[in-house]
């Protein structure tokens, strides 16, 4: 499947490597080890994107124009690129977040409690 | 191993990932490598299972259909050659397997029933020298005709989609176990009452 359809596919859940990635963006722009440390950090270890997988999502991301590439500014190392959620990747991120609270709200109606 | 080898080899792994990423993202993959192995809180051994969690990801994306197609032709030459005693009909059992596996793993990857059906059809495309192989390496082409040899294909590819199918489904299945069963005894429920009001 490819991931332009998938990502203009209305109601379809983003995979957790994109969703996170997503998700540090919307901060702020960040760059590749930035972005591989936040989406670590933010989802507790339980994901973990090695460069290939960060930048197989970041390519997958820009084609289907969720985010943008950002030249690096003044006094910023050359090497490295940053990247910026466009509002479209904000309206998927937004989209996302809102079936996840539908999903709890679900649950919570259905009276389903999570089990540690 | 000192930095620099480990850098050095990663640049091999980068080597194995499609063209276009490696040539557009090559550099900034081995730039967050260094990163990862300058980082104070990441250990060489964390750093090294993150790239090899990579390398599994990649070859389950990209070359999971061709691994099982070239297995499958593996089995086909060491039964055809005789270079190892194998019972022809275990061979076929195991290329059989092969192509259920393909289906199952290719789902089970991707997360999508179409990603099953994918991996099967390359593992099937490239299964399909064995043809041409039969015929330049042991001299043998089983067919009488254009047409007997274009049905023999389109049976044996169907049969092969059909066993990648089962896979998929396998993969599958936990999720619409439930319709399934549903769906039988409706079946049998309604083969009951045509049994029962037939004279």
């Amino acid at each position: 499947m490819s991931r332009g359809r998938q990502f203009s596919k209305p109601g379809s859940p983003l995979t957790a490597p994109v969703f996170y990635v997503l998700l540090s963006l919307s901060i702020r722009d960040r760059h590749g080890y930035d972005i591989l440390k936040h989406v670590e950090e933010s989802s507790e270890g339980r994901i973990r994107l090695g460069p290939g997988t960060l930048y197989t999502t970041l390519k997958r991301l820009l084609d289907a124009g969720l985010i943008t590439e950002l030249r690096p500014g003044p006094g910023e190392d050359a090497r490295r690129r940053n990247y910026r959620l466009t509002s479209r990747g904000r309206g998927e991120l937004t989209g996302e977040l809102k079936r996840m609270e539908q999903a709890i709200v679900l649950a919570g109606g259905r009276r389903l409690q999570v089990r540690s | 191993m000192t930095a620099r080898w480990a850098v050095r080899l990663y640049g091999l792994v980068v080597a194995i990932y499609p063209r276009r990423l490696r040539k557009e993202y090559g550099a900034d993959m081995k730039l967050v490598f260094n990163d990862l192995l300058e980082d104070p809180n990441m250990s060489r051994r964390r750093t090294w299972s993150i790239v090899l969690s990579d390398i599994v990801d990649l070859i389950g994306g990209l070359w999971l259909g061709p691994l099982f197609g070239f297995l499958v032709v593996l089995i086909w030459w060491v039964v055809r050659s005789d270079i190892y005693p194998f019972d022809p009909n275990l061979g076929l059992v195991l290329i059989a397997a092969l192509f259920v596996a393909a289906g199952f793993t290719g789902t089970r990857r991707s997360g999508s029933f179409a990603g099953g059906m994918g991996a099967g059809f390359v593992a099937g495309l490239i299964s399909a020298i064995t043809v041409p192989g039969d015929y330049w390496l042991f001299g043998t082409f089983p067919f009488y005709d254009a047409i007997s040899f274009v049905g023999t294909m389109a049976i044996s590819a169907a049969v092969v989609m059909l066993l990648v199918t089962i896979g998929s489904e396998l993969a599958t299945f936990k999720t619409h176990r439930g319709r399934m069963r549903r769906g039988i005894w409706a079946f049998v429920g309604a083969w009951r009452r045509d049994s029962e009001l037939s004279p």
